[in-house]
Formats: C-alpha cells, sequence, structure tokens
C-alpha cells in the first residue's frame, strides 16, 4: 500500500492505493493517529488506488470517521464503493472536506 | 598493604636489624682490640718503671760504693744504672702519648727529678772520692732528699701504670662479655625473626588462602551460602573479595535462569491452557449440525485464519420441529477476543430465534445487547427456513450476499438488509426467500470470496456460485467439499482470514 499526505493547517488529504488489508491497515491507521495528534481536524481519504479493502481497513475508517471532527471517505472506487454499500457505511462518505475540495 | 610490601618491610626490618648487630659486634671487637693493646702497652711501661728504679737505684749504690771505698770499680754498677735509665726513659717517654695527664707528669717529675739527682751526683762524682766523703751533711741530706723524691715518683708511676694495666684488661674483658653475649644473641634473634616471620606470613597468606580454599570447596559442592572471606594481605583479601563477588554473581545468575525457567513453564502451561481453550473455542464456533427434516440436508466448513482463533462462527438448527435457523457471523479480526465474542453474538442470535423473533428483529436484540464494538464490529446473516414451504425469512447486516441457486442453474444474491453492526444504531430489513426443490442456499464469509492465490487474484463470488450450481444437492456434504477442495487448489498457502461455509440443500421434488 502506498500513502501520500497534503496538508493544510488543519486539514488534510490522504491518497491510498493498493491493498489495505490486516497488514497495511496499520500504516494507514498510524497516519491518522498521527494527524489527529499533530492538530488536523478534518482529513478527506481518496481511495482511488484501492485495489482491496478488508475488515481490517474497514475497522480503520470508522476509528477515523470517530476521531476526526470531519471525515470523508472520497466515492469513486467500484471496489469500495460496493463494500461500503454492502456494509451500511454510507455514513463514511460524509460532507466534502471544502479547503481541499477547491484545490483537487 | 599488599603482599609484597608487607614482605619487604620485613625483610627491610630483619636486614636493618642484622647489619645493626654486626656494626656493633665490629664497635666492640675493635673496642676490645684497642684495650688489649693498651692493658698490653701499659704492662710494658709498668715494667720499665719498675726496671727505671732498679736502675736508679744501681746508680745510688755506685755512688755510695765510691764514696765509702773511693775505689772506681765502684762505679761500675751506676755506669750501667746509668745507661739502663737513659734507655729505659727514653721507652716510657715513646709510650707516653697514651698515658693520661697526671701520668704524663707524674713521668716528667720522674725524669726531671732523675736528671737533679744524677747531675748533683755526677758533680760529686767529677770532684773525685774526697770530696763525696767531705760531703757536707746539708749536701748529703739534700742528695738523699732528691733520691727519695725520685723514689716517690717512680713509686707513683708504676702505680698509676698499673691501675692504667688494670683498667686497660677490665675493659678488654668487659668487651670480651659483650662480644660473646652479641654472638650469642645473633641465633636467638634469627630464631625469633624466624618465628615472627613465619606467624606473619601465616597470618597474610596461608590463613587467608585455607579459609578461601575451604569456602571455594564449598562453593564447589553447590553450597553458595559460603561467603569467601577477604582477609589478610590486600591483594589477597582483594582476591577474596573477587572470588566472593563471582559467587554471588553465580547466584544472581541461577536466580535468573530459574526465574525464566518458572517464566517459561508458565508460558507453557498458558499455551497449554490456551490450546485448551483454542480447541474448545473451535468446536463452539464450528456447531455440530443435527437432523433435518426429509428432504433437507445441511453442511458446514470453518477454516481459521492460519495460527488464529477464528471470529468466524455459524449455526444451524432447529428452532421449532420444522423452522431452521440459519446464523453465519463475522467478527472483525481474529483470535480469542474475537472468538468468545462471536460465541457469545451466537448464543443471543439463537437464544432471539428461539423466541420466534425475525431475523431482522434478531440482529436488533443482538445489537442492543453488544452495543459499540468500537474498534471490532461484526457482519451477519441470520435466516428462518420454513422447512414445510422452503420460504426463507432473512436478515443480512452487511454480510457478503448469499447465494440462492436453483435446480434450473441461475442463482440469486440476498444482499445485505442492513448496515454492519456494532459501530452505529441501525435497522436491519427482514426480507423473504423461496428455496425451491433442488435448491440451495451458500452463506459465507468474505475469508471465502476474498481468499488470493500466488498472482494476488481473488477466490470470487462467481468461482463459488458456480460450483455450487454445477454440483447436484443430494448431499450438501458433497458440495462443501468440492467447494473447500476448489478454494485449496485454488489458495495452497496459509489463510489470511478465517473461511467459513454454510451450505442448505432441499432435495428435487422427485426424491
Amino acid at each position: 500500500m502506498k500513502i501520500t499526505t497534503e496538508r493544510l493547517g488543519t486539514t488534510a488529504l490522504i491518497r491510498a492505493s493498493g491493498d489495505i488489508d490486516s497488514e497495511t491497515a496499520p500504516q494507514l491507521d498510524h497516519v491518522f493517529t498521527s494527524l489527529a495528534k499533530d492538530g488536523v481536524n478534518e482529513l478527506s481519504l481518496n481511495v482511488e488506488g484501492v485495489s482491496f479493502l478488508s475488515s481490517a481497513g474497514l475497522s480503520v475508517l470508522i476509528s477515523a470517521h470517530r476521531e476526526f471532527e470531519r471525515f470523508r471517505l472520497e466515492p469513486g472506487n467500484r471496489i469500495v464503493d460496493r463494500l461500503i454499500t454492502l456494509t451500511g457505511l454510507a455514513i463514511l462518505y460524509g460532507d466534502p472536506v471544502a479547503p481541499l475540495e477547491t484545490t483537487h | 598493604m599488599t603482599l609484597s610490601k608487607r614482605l619487604a618491610l620485613m625483610m627491610t626490618v630483619m636486614l636493618s636489624f642484622f647489619v645493626g648487630l654486626g656494626v656493633i659486634g665490629a664497635a666492640l671487637s675493635w673496642s676490645r682490640a684497642n684495650a688489649s693493646k693498651r692493658e698490653q702497652r701499659f704492662g710494658v711501661s709498668v715494667e720499665q718503671a719498675l726496671r727505671l728504679e732498679t736502675a736508679f737505684s744501681d746508680m745510688e749504690t755506685g755512688i755510695r760504693g765510691f764514696a765509702l771505698t773511693g775505689r772506681p770499680e765502684f762505679l761500675e754498677p751506676y755506669q750501667s744504672g746509668r745507661a739502663a735509665a737513659a734507655k729505659i726513659e727514653s721507652g716510657l717517654l715513646l709510650n707516653a702519648a697514651s698515658f693520661d695527664r697526671e701520668t704524663r707528669r707524674t713521668l716528667t717529675t720522674v725524669i726531671t727529678t732523675g736528671d737533679s739527682w744524677q747531675s748533683l751526683g755526677e758533680q760529686s762524682l767529677n770532684l773525685g772520692a774526697s770530696a763525696v766523703r767531705t760531703a757536707t751533711t746539708a749536701e748529703i741530706r739534700r742528695t738523699n732528699d732528691l733520691f727519695d723524691g725520685l723514689r716517690r715518683s717512680l713509686n707513683s708511676l708504676v702505680k698509676r701504670l698499673s691501675e692504667e694495666e688494670l683498667r686497660a684488661r677490665k675493659l678488654r674483658g668487659h668487651r670480651a662479655n659483650q662480644l660473646f653475649a652479641l654472638v650469642g644473641s645473633i641465633p636467638i634473634a634469627s630464631l625469633g625473626f624466624l618465628i615472627v616471620a613465619t606467624t606473619l606470613v601465616k597470618r597474610w597468606v596461608k590463613t587467608p588462602i585455607q579459609r578461601m580454599s575451604a569456602a571455594v570447596h564449598r562453593i564447589a559442592e553447590g553450597d553458595l551460602t559460603a561467603a569467601v572471606p577477604s582477609s589478610g594481605a590486600s591483594d589477597i583479601a582483594v582476591l577474596g573479595s573477587d572470588i566472593d563477588r563471582m559467587r554471588q554473581t553465580i547466584i544472581a545468575k541461577l536466580h535468573d535462569a530459574e526465574r525464566a525457567e518458572q517464566q517459561e513453564i508458565r508460558v507453557r502451561q498458558a499455551v497449554e491452557q490456551d490450546t485448551i481453550l483454542t480447541l474448545q473455542l473451535q468446536n463452539e464456533l464450528a456447531s455440530e449440525l443435527g437432523q433435518f427434516p426429509d428432504g433437507w440436508t445441511a453442511a458446514a466448513e470453518l477454516l481459521p485464519a492460519e495460527g488464529w482463533v477464528a471470529g468466524d462462527c455459524y449455526d444451524v438448527t432447529l428452532v421449532s420441529p420444522h423452522l431452521m435457523g440459519i446464523i453465519v457471523l463475522d467478527i472483525a479480526g481474529h483470535g480469542a477476543h474475537q472468538a468468545i465474542l462471536a460465541l457469545k453474538c451466537k448464543e443471543i442470535l439463537r437464544a432471539a430465534l428461539r423466541a420466534k423473533a425475525e431475523p431482522g428483529a434478531a440482529l436488533h436484540v443482538l445489537s442492543e445487547q453488544v452495543g459499540d464494538m468500537h474498534p471490532s464490529f461484526l457482519t451477519a446473516f441470520v435466516a428462518l427456513l420454513d422447512t414445510r414451504t422452503g420460504v426463507c425469512r432473512y436478515a443480512n447486516a452487511g454480510h457478503p450476499a448469499a447465494l440462492l441457486a436453483t435446480n434450473a442453474n441461475t442463482v440469486t444474491e440476498l444482499d445485505p438488509t442492513g448496515p454492519l453492526l456494532g459501530v452505529f444504531s441501525a435497522h436491519w430489513q427482514t426480507e423473504e426467500a423461496h428455496i425451491e426443490p433442488g435448491g440451495k442456499l451458500a452463506i459465507y464469509t468474505d475469508g471465502l470470496s476474498e481468499a488470493r492465490n500466488h498472482d494476488d487474484e481473488f477466490y470470487g463470488m462467481e468461482r463459488l456460485a458456480n460450483i455450487v450450481i454445477t454440483l447436484p444437492c443430494a448431499q450438501a456434504e458433497n458440495v462443501i467439499e468440492a467447494c473447500f477442495s476448489d478454494l485449496r487448489d485454488f489458495t495452497p498457502t496459509r489463510l489470511h482470514d478465517d473461511v467459513t461455509m454454510v451450505l442448505i440443500c432441499r432435495a428435487c421434488a422427485e426424491v
């Protein structure tokens, strides 16, 4: 899995690609935790390049949804969208995180 | 102080003592020899003084004989006495340097008095025998007084010289005795030093080493409580201290090893207990399926992810004579905690189904019971199957779609009727499906559809559906075996997630 982070003040955009499974999910969780400790309170996650999302990955996304004031999973990945739909987690799509939406 | 310094100090003391003895001995020897020479010299002087007295007596006898007879041959004793006296006086003067002042003055008195008396006598002799005979009483008295004075001086000289000789003899004897005592003390002192040196070496070396040796022997026998003493010379004491520290280190290491061994035993016991617990959990997670009404068969398989206790769980049982309760649930993660939680959830769902709750309501009961499971959650497929009609009422909480296959080789996916459970408050709808004769219902967890092969390809729902459709439905057991055999062919390596599948088969109408 590959993770890139863009940050603007208290807002951050993370791009993840590859598999988010039980082996790689802790890396993503570590990035989320570090940003939260560093003052980020709005986070947008782009999963366009994700090829697989396991239940461990889902658990990390749920944690992020609880940890940040605003968390948004960007839709557009068929695999992820189907899983989110099946598990009834559409709440993770949330509202757009405004400052980064204008940038990207 | 170190042993070498102590020995050096001891040798220095001994050497200094014996050197001192040598110096004293040499001084005594020198003093004795000096006294001996002095004694000898005064002995000679005493003899010379006596001979001088004899010579003066001879001279006086000669003068007296010549005066009475007038014959010259009577002067012969005078002549020989005068020559002897001169010689003896020279000898006495040679030794006078060693006389004390009083003795030298007495000698001087003797010589001057002798010279005066001799001069007076020779004046008379030069005048002739008649002159000697006709000498006045005053002259005679004067001559006699001089001679008497000479004799008193001589006696005094002899006496003083004799006393000096005696003192020298006594000193020589005293020194000889001291020398003898000194020589005699050497072996006694040597013996004393030997005893002292032996005692000190024993105290400094032998005794501490014996004590250390005894302690080390006890340690070698296994008695580590034997403290090694550190006594004696500082380097010996340091050796003892080091050996004792080594003993204490061995004790500490042994305690560490003992603690490690006890820890290992505890860990082993814990592992054994965990293994027992794991086996018990495994049996509980994969329930035994009972007998079902004619025309229905069920089979199930649960493969935990390698090295873990499964977080998957299933149950297929009759909740009433004609109503089959079906539960398949998957808790996120693996391990004992998830397994126990899965069992708890299964029991809650089974109890709800036995209480005639609809599947959706059973999930709601479960949600109420378990509350917030974050960071974990579960997905579940719960169904009640009426074995008389084939009507299946089900609810799916974020679980992979169950596959409903018909005899006509069609497959319907029974999608989720609500979200996964344990994270958000939600509602789960109960839906209805129908299993026709010859139909099959396959419920599985994502560990099956998401299993990967060497090329990182997913096993997939389609591959599973194909097997389910293709195989005849006479025995659910056969279909399950075929599915898992195909899964093992697809992914022969270790499973990363639990794999569970439950299959319900309804016999064909004509069977």
